[in-house]
């Protein structure tokens, strides 16, 4: 006879209910926020949540990889971006116009609709929780066990991502030489004589780029000289 | 009342709405990663409470922790004894070693029958599909920050609407 009680089915309703709408606010919090940095913190509220709720649901390591994965690293990930590129993270004028904002709502309400008529369908029975479900042990022996490949290929593709997010976020070394000989040069002239197509945002950011007012190099006036 | 497959089935069905509306609403490519990781997550949801109710399968006890230990202490009391038969053989004390050899015999036989064994569990497959899902959302955050932080630097912006570099 254990001495743990299983816990009652109100218990249950309570703790659902309360991550539900948690999760739903922190969703919600995420999508409409205005600053960027209030996404991220909707974000993480919805991420702790989702932890209950995978607890809840006896999915103890899930809940704690939830946890270290989402909360400790991609919430955290973002919030250095949102720091690293400054005011240049919030874009006014955000909303898209109406006749695609039109669009999306009725795709999204179709498409919930869709899912919602066939829930119906999907009414199963609970199996009595077993006592080692969900346990360490277990999800360690099937992934280790039947889904051992497919764990050996995450570390590669982890690998993949962290090699291809250097190399992208690192820029092209032949870019950044060129500016910079380009500022040394004091060339205030751009590259490629302005377009009539470019855009003004272009032409701006074109300009903005090429201006010779623009942090020179403190070297390049005696490397002139 | 209780909570049902249904509940969680159609909770996850809202957040997967709340982050596609996202992705189609907003032009920060910020928050539209964001949204990304929203819909990643209720589809998480959704496999980890299908998992929750699967029927369960019959499995060999041996993949259970507990028939596993069973097993486990069941070889080492062979072992065990094993090694006590030999140590009463040096001896020659016949009767002894006779005895130990048997519950030897008796423990390897107990170690067998475990094998043998098939008790029922409930298989984790959607808990594991959902990890995967976690390491993949993981690096596409990683990839997508850094594409974020390339159009930064190409354009000064953030904007979705200011990626077309691609366009003719």
């Amino acid at each position: 006879m254990s001495t743990l009680r299983a816990p009652s089915s109100s218990a249950e309703i309570v703790a659902f209910v309360v991550f539900a709408a948690i999760a739903v606010v922190g969703a919600l919090a995420t999508v409409m926020a205005k600053n960027p940095i209030r996404s991220a913190v909707g974000l993480f509220f919805h991420v702790l949540a989702l932890a209950g709720l995978y607890l809840a649901l006896s999915a103890h390591f899930l809940a704690v990889i939830q946890l270290i994965v989402y909360a400790g690293a991609v919430v955290v990930l973002f919030v250095f971006v949102i720091m690293l590129l400054g005011p240049a993270a919030d874009t006014p004028r955000d909303r898209r116009g109406l006749g695609a904002r039109i669009t999306g709502a009725v795709l999204v309400a179709i498409s919930a609709g869709m899912v919602l008529s066939h829930l119906r369908y999907v009414q199963r029975p609970l199996v009595r929780r077993l006592e080692e479900y969900g346990t360490l042990w277990q999800i360690g022996n099937d992934l280790f066990g039947r889904a051992a490949i497919p764990f050996e290929l995450v570390s590669v593709l982890l690998v993949v991502a962290m090699v291809g997010a250097i190399a992208i976020s690192r820029g092209s070394r032949k870019a950044a030489e060129a500016r910079e000989a380009r500022q040394r040069a004091g060339e205030g002239r751009l590259v490629a004589p302005l377009d009539p197509r470019l855009s003004t945002r272009d032409a701006r950011i074109l300009a903005e780029d090429n201006d010779p007012d623009a942090a020179r190099p403190a070297h390049a006036e005696e490397h002139h000289s | 009342m209780s909570i049902q497959l249904s509940h969680y089935l159609i909770l996850s069905g809202i957040l997967f709405a709340i982050g596609a509306a996202g992705f189609l609403f907003r032009r920060n490519a910020l928050v539209a990663l964001m949204s990304i990781e929203l819909m990643l997550n209720s589809v998480n949801l959704t496999l980890v409470a299908f998992n929750r109710w699967q029927p369960t399968v019959q499995v060999p006890a041996i993949q259970t922790r507990a028939g596993y230990r069973a097993a486990e202490n069941a070889r080492a009391e062979a072992a065990r004894e094993d090694e006590a038969a030999a140590q009463a053989a040096r001896r020659r004390d016949d009767r002894q070693a006779q005895e130990h050899r048997a519950a030897a015999q008796t423990a390897r036989a107990r170690a067998e029958a475990v094998r043998e064994l098939r008790v029922p569990m409930i298989p984790h497959q959607g808990q594991i599909f959902a990890f995967f899902v976690i390491a993949v959302a993981a690096a596409e955050a990683a990839l997508g920050l850094a594409i974020v932080l390339a159009l930064y630097r190409v354009r000064k912006t953030v904007r979705t609407d200011d990626a077309d570099l691609l366009k003719g």
